[in-house]
């Protein structure tokens, strides 16, 4: 049985780095971003409230598709708790939707990490400018394809890149 | 499972420009930051943010604009609130400024605060060729709403005696909540 009292406690059934990361409410949303750096890894924070299952990961996909990309999750610490491991982008455009393994999740801060071999493919992001991730909390790892087991956390001083992906979520937690 | 009200995490970086803790994120600022002179030697800024849970402060923060070559000590620090305005310094950390365009931290004394409402503040010891990045408030927004200043305050004083603004510039700097990286 799951039984919540008092408002805010509960999560949208999809969360993400934009509705609630760390990244101010004026960013709007624009068109595919290169993703620049081939085997480099991104770590969006997001800030879970309540206990939740993640069910599903997602990321917003650009308009170039020829490399692959893994999709996971990481811990305050680093550490992996969910990955998809190297996958052909066959698609451009909408949502990439991974359907993972169903984990419970407690409150805190995480991270989407996403990664790309590719340098020129291209997903949905944010028109941000170096280094405003870096300032929003936003980490990086070079040569991190596919998604290590612990990630090495590193401030991205010079990348503008700050890319969406986030998370469906059960908070019917028993 | 029970649940009261809901968990807060602090975040490891905190300043204006934070979402649901900085004022940027209330719309007062309609652009992203982009590098900017800094406004006026050795005035500082007091911007407010709301912390949701007690933190620790590790290190304090600022991002470099294009141009440093002025050579200004750049200094960060954390204000408690007095009655709607900065008061007294809980830490602040300074250095010359660094690299262009980058995020530049000082080490602090880690200190711990308790939630409630804290006043950023920065301060550039000279405004010639010193560059921060920064946002602007909408032309008709009320600068005391979201800063105060205060002429002749580098290095950054004990306590603050801040005054109403007319400027519009929020700069994009903080503190962090970890030691690394």
């Amino acid at each position: 049985m799951s039984y919540t009292r008092g408002p805010g406690a509960q999560h949208w059934h999809s969360i993400s780095n934009l509705s609630d990361g760390l990244l101010p409410a004026q960013s709007s949303l624009t068109a595919s971003r290169a993703w620049g750096t081939a085997n480099r890894a991104i770590y969006l924070p997001v800030i879970v409230r309540s206990r939740v299952i993640v069910k599903k990961l997602w990321y917003g996909n650009g308009t170039t598709a020829t490399g692959n990309w893994d999709l996971g999750l990481y811990d305050h610490a680093g550490v992996r708790l969910l990955s998809k491991g190297s996958t052909a982008k066959a698609t451009t455009d909408g949502q990439i939707v991974w359907d993972c393994t169903d984990t419970v999740i407690g409150p805190g801060i995480y991270y989407l990490g996403l990664a790309s071999d590719s340098t020129t493919d291209t997903f949905i992001g944010v028109g941000s400018t170096a280094p405003l991730p870096a300032a929003c909390g936003v980490y990086s790892e070079a040569d991190a394809f596919p998604l290590p087991a612990t990630a090495t956390f590193a401030v991205p001083q010079t990348m503008g890149l700050y890319v969406i992906a986030g998370m469906y979520l059960d908070t019917r937690v028993s | 499972m029970y649940q009261c009200g809901y968990s807060v995490t602090m975040p490891p970086m905190v300043s204006v420009f934070t979402a649901r803790i900085g004022w940027v994120d209330e719309l007062t600022g309609p652009t992203a930051p982009s590098s900017a002179a800094y406004e006026s030697a050795a005035r500082a800024v007091y911007c407010p943010i709301v912390l949701p849970s007690g933190c620790v402060i590790r290190r304090v923060w600022w991002a470099n604009g294009d141009v440093r070559t002025g050579g200004a000590t750049i200094e960060v620090g954390v204000y408690r609130d007095s009655g709607y305005g900065p008061g007294s310094k809980v830490v602040s950390g300074s250095a010359a400024q660094g690299t262009a365009t980058q995020v530049q931290f000082v080490d602090v004394t880690d200190t711990a605060i308790p939630p409630g409402l804290y006043w950023i503040a920065i301060v550039a010891s000279t405004a010639t060729d010193t560059t921060i990045m920064r946002t602007s408030a909408l032309a008709l927004s009320n600068p005391p709403s979201f800063r105060f200043a205060e002429e002749s305050a580098s290095p950054l004083p004990a306590t603050a005696t801040p005054v109403a603004s007319a400027e519009l510039n929020i700069y994009l700097c903080g503190f962090a909540t970890t030691a690394s990286p």
